[in-house]
C-alpha cells in the first residue's frame, strides 16, 4: 500500500461493471437448472458443454429479467436487440466465444441516483450468458487423491511429478447475467459503496438477482482513474478485475486511488493496462497492458435471429416494477415525515418496506410504526432466523397492538415486555393476550390513589426526601406502585397522583 | 414406372410387406461397401447398427405396426451431422472418436419416419471446400470417373446416391455444398430455405448460411424426405415457424405441364459460364421447360460477380468462431506433450485442423478483426443484404429462376487444389441462394463430352420449395438426364481414364 501520497489537490474517477447473475430457474440457453452448489458438471447438458451441432434458444425469462432491470435503472430500450459474440479463448469458455450483446444490448443511457446525491450514470445494460469455473488442483489439494483427476498436467503447473491439474467446472457455463455498466461518475470510495449497496436493493427489489457475492451471483469491476482537481479531462483510466467482496472492491479502489497519485507524483505515468487485486497482499498487480488487450472480434450472432419484444409488453413490464429503493426511501421522508436514518433502514429490503407500509396503513403513526418495526422486531426476527414476510407478527397485528396502546386498552410499558413477545411466539392477536396476561389498565383513579397511598406509607424516608427538595424521590415510589398494580395502571395517572400525593401531604 | 430402388418404392415394398427392412438394408450395404473402396464415399459404414435397425423394423412391421413413409428406407448422412452414439468428425482429425450423445432433429426425424442410417459420409473437413479432396480422412472420388472429385463438400452424399449406396443421403449446403456436388456427380440434390429444416445438430462451418438437405435422385424422392425433415424445431432458435406443405402429395397432385410457371433465366448466369457444353445443355434445358408450358424471360442478378466475395468473408468470419471450440480442452483431438494450456490448445488446433481450414480461419479472424471489421465483414454483410434484395426482386417477377448450377462438370483431383481461387469460383452461381436464403434444387439436365453430369440450377422463393421440386420434376417426367447411371453403379467395369 501505497500511504504516503498526499490525496489533496486530486479527484478519483471510478466506474463500475457489475455482473449480476440473474435468479432464472434454467440457463440463459438451454434448460438446465441454475442451483448453485451442486456436485461439478451436474447441471450440464451438450448445449452448455458447447459440444459440435448443438445451438442456444434464449430464454424469455431471462431476456425479461435483464429488461425489467435496464427498465429500473431508467435506460432506453430498445424493441429490437440481438446477441452478440465475443471471441476469447479460455478453458472454462466451452465454445471458445461467449454469447453477449454489444452493439445491440438491451439498455443504454440510464440512471441510478444514490442516496448522497450522487447521480450515477448507467452507460448501458446487457444480457449474457456467464463462463464455468476453473479448479486448480494446487488451490484444492483434497482433488489429488481423486481418482478422477488424471495424471499429467495440461495447466502448466506441473512440480516434480506431483498430480497437479487444472479441472473445469461448467456447472455455472451459461448462466444468465445482467451487465450493467456505470458511467466514469463515482468520486469517493463512499460513493463506490453506496453506489455497489443501491445496485444489490435495487435488483432484490426486482427480485432479478439473490445478490450473494460470496456464491458469486453479484461481480464488480471497477476502472480507476485519477485527476487534478479541476481537469476537465479523464486520466488514463486502470480496469481492476479480481474483486471478490464489497471490501474487496473498496480497498482496490483506495489502493489505485493512492498509487496512480503517487506515479504521477513521482514523475511516472499511469498506463491504460489491466490490473488484478491481490487480496492478500493489499495491492493490485499488471495482467496485461493495452497492447495485449484482447481483440474480441464481436459480430452478431447468427444462431439467433435478432429478438423483438413488443411496445405493449415493454408497457407491461414497466408497469410490473415496483417503486425503487430511492424514491421509496425519499418518499417515507417527505410524506411520511421519517427521519432519514429510519427511511434508509425501512428500506433496505422490499418486504420490510412492504411491511411497515401496511402497518402504516391501518395505523396511521409512521413515526411509531417505525419504532416498533425498528427497535423491536427487527432484532426478534433475526434472532429466529426469520425472514420479514414470515415474522409471526403481521402488519394486521402489529396495527391492532398499536391501536390497543393508543385506546389505552394496554400500557405501552407492558405491550412492549409482555404482549409483543408473546405474539412473536404465538402469532395470536394482541387483544386475546392482554386479557390473558391479566394486562387490561387499573383505569379506577381510587383504586390506583390507594396503591399510592400505601406506597407512601410504606416509604417514609422517600415522602420525606421529596419534601426536602428531592424531587427524584417520587421516581422511587412509581417503581413500587407499578410493582403493586403488575403494570397494569398507566405509569402517567400513576405519576401526577404520587406528586399530588406528596405535594398535599408535604 | 417406378423406379424399383427409388425410396418411394422401397418404403411402399417394405410397408405392404414385399421386402424385408433387413433384405433392403444388406443390398444398399452391399453396394456401399463394394463402391467404398474406388469412391471412399463413406467415412463410416454403420452396418451393424443399420443392421439392427432394420430387424427392429420388420419386427415392427410382423405386430402390425407401421413404421411411416420412410420405412426401411438406407439414408446416408454426412459426416457433420450428428448420430447418437455413431462417430461424427466433419471429417476432421480434430474430431477424430467424437460420438455425440444426441442426433440431430433431422436424423431424429427421418428414422421417426422409418428411414435407417446405414453410414456417414465424406465431406471436405468442415464442409469447407468444393471437391471433398479436403476431407481429413481421404478424398471422395466421382462414380462417374474416379480421376475427377465429385464436387463438395457433399461429395461422399452425391457418390453415395449416385451409385445407389443409399436413394436419399443428407448433405448441408453452405454455398453450394448439396448442388454442386449433386451436379458433378448427376443427381437431385435441394437446399431448403434457410430456416426450413432445423440445424440443431449439424457441427456448424457458417451458421447464417448452413442448410441441410437431401439429395435423391429425382424431385420426388427429394420431396419425400424434405417433408420427413422440414418444420419448426424449438432446439434450434432460427428455425422457422411456417407451415410446411406436403410436397410429394403436391408433386403427385401436379400435372404434368408447367402452364402458367413463369421462369427466369438470370443473364449474368450465363454469359459467366464459360463452359459451352453447361451452356448447351442448360438452354436445352430451357426449350424443354418452354416446351412444357413455362414461359421463360430473362431477368438480371447483376450482383452475381460479388457473391463469392461476400460469401467468403461472411461463411469464414462465422467459422473462425464456430470452430474455436475445438481446442482439446473438452473432446476431440489433444496434443500430446505441451507445457501449458495455450500451447495445449495451439498444438491440438494445428494438429487437428487441415490447411484448408486453417486458411479460412485465418481469413474469418482477419476480417472481423478490429480496424479491418468494416471494411471486410461490415461491407459483406451490406452487400448481402443488396444481393439478398436483389434475388427476392428478381423472384417477384418470376416463380422461379433457372440456370446452371456449376460452371463446370467434374473437375481433376488435384486440379484446383493448389490455387483455393479457382476452387472458389465453382461456387459462383451457388452462393447467391444461400445469401439470399432462399431454396435452390440442382436436377440432372445433360452430360458434356466426356459423359459428365451437368446440373441444372432451379432458385425459388422463400418457402416454395415446391415451385423449384414442381419444374425438376415435369422436367424428369419429359426427360431421362436423371435416369442416366455411371457403369460403377451396376457393378460394372469403371469407363476408362478412371483411376489415374
Amino acid at each position: 500500500m501505497t500511504a504516503d501520497a498526499d490525496l489533496t489537490g486530486w479527484e478519483l474517477v471510478v466506474g463500475l461493471e457489475v455482473h449480476a447473475q440473474l435468479a432464472t430457474r434454467t440457463k440463459l440457453f438451454c434448460g438446465c437448472s441454475t442451483r448453485f452448489g451442486a456436485p461439478p458438471n451436474t447441471q450440464t447438458c451438450p448445449v452448455c458443454l458447447g459440444l459440435p451441432g448443438t445451438l442456444p434458444v434464449p430464454s424469455r425469462a431471462a431476456f425479461e429479467a435483464c429488461t425489467r432491470t435496464a427498465l429500473a435503472l431508467r435506460c432506453r430500450v430498445e424493441l429490437e436487440t440481438g446477441f452478440e459474440r465475443k471471441n476469447y479463448y479460455y478453458p472454462d469458455l466451452p465454445k471458445n466465444y461467449q454469447i453477449s450483446q454489444d452493439a445491440r444490448c438491451l439498455g443504454r443511457d440510464g440512471h441510478l441516483d444514490l442516496p448522497g446525491g450522487r447521480h450515477v450514470t448507467i452507460d448501458n445494460v446487457h444480457l449474457e450468458e456467464d463462463a464455468g469455473k476453473l479448479i486448480h488442483l494446487r488451490d484444492a489439494p483434497f482433488l489429488q487423491a481423486s481418482p478422477l483427476v488424471p495424471r499429467g498436467d495440461p495447466s502448466g503447473t506441473r512440480q516434480g511429478g506431483d498430480r497437479t491439474a487444472t479441472l473445469v467446472d461448467l456447472n455455472r457455463a451459461g448462466t444468465p447475467l445482467a451487465e450493467i455498466v456505470t458511467g466514469p461518475d463515482l468520486r469517493s470510495t463512499d460513493e463506490v459503496r453506496e453506489y455497489m449497496e443501491a445496485l444489490r436493493r435495487l435488483l432484490a427489489y426486482l427480485e432479478v438477482c439473490d445478490g450473494k457475492m460470496e456464491e458469486g451471483s453479484i461481480r464488480f469491476e471497477a476502472s480507476i482513474s485519477v485527476r487534478r482537481d479541476g481537469e476537465t479531462t479523464l486520466g488514463k483510466r486502470v480496469e481492476v478485475k479480481n474483486l471478490n467482496s464489497t471490501a474487496a472492491v473498496l480497498k482496490a479502489v483506495e489502493h489505485e486511488h493512492r498509487r496512480q497519485i503517487a506515479a504521477i507524483e513521482a514523475g511516472q505515468s499511469v498506463a491504460q493496462e489491466t490490473r488484478l487485486w491481490d487480496d492478500a497482499r493489499g495491492r493490485t498487480a499488471l495482467m496485461r497492458s493495452k497492447e495485449d488487450a484482447h481483440d474480441y472480434r464481436y459480430f452478431p450472432e447468427p444462431d439467433i435471429v435478432p429478438i423483438v419484444i413488443t411496445a405493449a409488453r415493454l408497457d407491461e413490464l414497466r408497469a410490473s416494477l415496483p417503486e425503487d429503493p430511492e424514491t421509496r426511501r425519499r418518499r417515507f421522508v417527505a410524506t411520511l415525515a421519517l427521519p432519514d436514518y429510519d427511511a434508509g433502514v425501512l428500506t433496505a429490503e422490499r418486504a420490510l418496506a412492504d411491511y411497515f407500509e401496511e402497518t402504516v396503513g391501518k395505523h396511521g403513526d409512521a413515526k411509531e410504526v417505525a419504532n416498533w418495526v425498528m427497535n423491536l422486531l427487527l432484532g426478534a426476527l433475526h434472532e429466529r432466523e426469520l425472514a420479514i414476510a414470515d415474522s409471526p407478527v403481521t402488519p394486521d397485528a402489529l396495527a391492532a397492538l398499536l391501536k390497543l396502546i393508543e385506546a389505552g386498552g394496554v400500557a405501552k410499558d407492558a405491550a412492549r415486555k409482555k404482549v409483543f413477545p408473546k405474539m412473536l411466539e404465538t402469532g395470536r392477536p394482541a387483544a386475546e393476550l392482554v386479557d390473558e396476561l391479566g394486562l387490561k389498565p387499573m383505569d379506577d383513579t381510587d383504586a390506583i390513589l390507594g396503591h399510592v397511598r400505601d406506597a407512601i406509607a410504606a416509604n417514609p424516608k422517600a415522602a420525606e426526601d421529596y419534601a426536602a427538595g428531592k424531587k427524584n424521590a417520587a421516581k422511587s415510589l412509581m417503581g413500587a406502585v407499578m410493582k403493586a398494580t403488575r403494570g397494569k395502571a398507566d405509569p402517567k395517572t400513576v405519576g401526577r397522583l404520587i406528586t399530588e400525593e406528596l405535594d398535599r401531604s408535604s | 414406372m417406378a423406379d424399383e430402388s427409388s425410396a418411394r418404392e422401397i418404403a411402399r415394398r417394405v410397408r405392404e410387406g414385399e421386402v424385408t427392412a433387413a433384405s433392403v438394408i444388406d443390398a444398399h450395404l452391399t453396394r456401399a461397401t463394394a463402391a467404398q473402396p474406388r469412391l471412399g464415399a463413406f467415412t463410416i459404414i454403420a452396418a451393424e447398427a443399420a443392421r439392427a435397425r432394420a430387424g427392429e423394423l420388420d419386427a415392427a412391421l410382423a405386430r402390425g405396426e407401421d413404421p411411416g413413409p420412410l420405412a426401411g428406407v438406407p439414408i446416408a448422412v454426412k459426416d457433420n451431422i450428428c448420430t447418437r452414439g455413431m462417430v461424427t468428425t466433419a471429417a476432421s482429425r480434430i474430431l477424430a472418436g467424437f460420438a455425440p450423445p444426441y442426433s440431430a432433429t433431422v436424423v431424429e426425424r427421418l428414422e421417426a419416419a422409418g428411414a435407417v442410417v446405414i453410414g456417414k459420409t465424406n465431406l471436405d473437413e468442415f464442409g469447407m471446400g468444393s471437391s471433398t479432396e479436403n476431407s481429413g480422412l481421404h478424398p471422395a472420388r466421382n462414380p462417374w470417373d474416379e480421376a475427377r472429385v465429385p464436387g463438395g463438400s457433399s461429395g461422399g452424399s452425391a457418390a453415395a446416391v449416385c451409385v445407389g449406396a443409399a436413394p436419399l443421403a443428407l448433405g448441408s449446403d453452405t454455398g453450394g455444398s448439396i448442388r454442386q456436388p449433386a451436379s458433378l456427380c448427376g443427381v437431385t440434390g435441394l437446399k431448403p430455405t434457410y430456416g426450413r429444416v432445423s440445424r440443431f445438430g449439424l457441427i456448424a462451418f457458417a451458421s447464417s448460411l448452413d442448410q441441410i438437405g437431401p439429395f435423391a435422385r429425382d424431385a420426388r424422392d427429394a420431396a419425400l424426405a424434405l417433408d420427413a425433415i422440414a418444420g419448426h424445431d424449438g432446439r434450434d432458435a432460427t428455425s422457422a415457424d411456417e407451415p410446411v406443405e406436403a410436397h410429394l402429395a403436391a408433386l403427385e397432385a401436379a400435372p404434368e405441364r408447367l402452364e402458367g410457371m413463369r421462369v427466369g433465366l438470370p443473364r449474368e448466369h450465363l454469359d459467366l459460364c464459360r463452359d459451352d457444353g453447361v451452356r448447351a445443355a442448360v438452354e436445352a434445358a430451357v426449350a424443354t421447360l418452354r416446351d412444357l408450358g413455362a414461359t421463360v424471360r430473362e431477368v438480371s442478378l447483376p450482383l452475381t460477380p460479388h457473391g463469392i466475395a461476400c460469401y467468403q468473408v461472411i461463411s469464414t468470419a462465422e467459422a473462425s468462431s464456430n470452430l474455436a471450440r475445438y481446442d482439446g480442452v473438452h473432446y476431440g483431438h489433444r496434443a500430446e506433450g505441451t507445457e501449458n494450456i495455450v500451447e495445449m490448445m495451439s498444438a491440438s488446433r494445428s494438429e487437428g485442423f487441415g490447411a484448408e481450414v486453417k486458411r479460412r480461419i485465418m481469413l474469418g479472424t482477419f476480417v472481423l478483426s478490429s480496424g479491418y471489421y468494416d471494411a471486410y465483414y461490415l461491407r459483406a454483410q451490406r452487400v448481402r443484404s443488396l444481393i439478398r434484395r436483389e434475388t427476392l426482386a428478381a423472384l417477384d417477377e418470376v416463380d422461379v429462376l433457372v440456370g446452371p448450377t456449376s460452371p463446370v462438370t467434374a473437375f481433376r483431383l488435384g486440379e484446383r487444389l493448389t490455387d483455393p481461387l479457382t476452387m472458389y469460383a465453382v461456387d459462383a452461381f451457388t452462393v447467391g441462394a444461400n445469401l439470399a436464403g432462399v431454396p435452390a434444387v440442382s436436377a440432372p439436365c445433360g452430360a458434356d463430352a466426356d459423359g459428365l453430369p451437368i446440373g441444372l440450377q432451379v432458385t425459388a422463393r422463400p418457402f416454395r420449395e415446391i415451385d423449384a421440386l414442381r419444374v425438376v420434376d415435369a422436367f424428369q417426367r419429359a426427360t431421362d438426364h436423371h435416369a442416366r447411371r455411371p457403369a460403377l453403379a451396376d457393378g460394372r467395369a469403371p469407363k476408362e481414364g478412371s483411376r489415374g
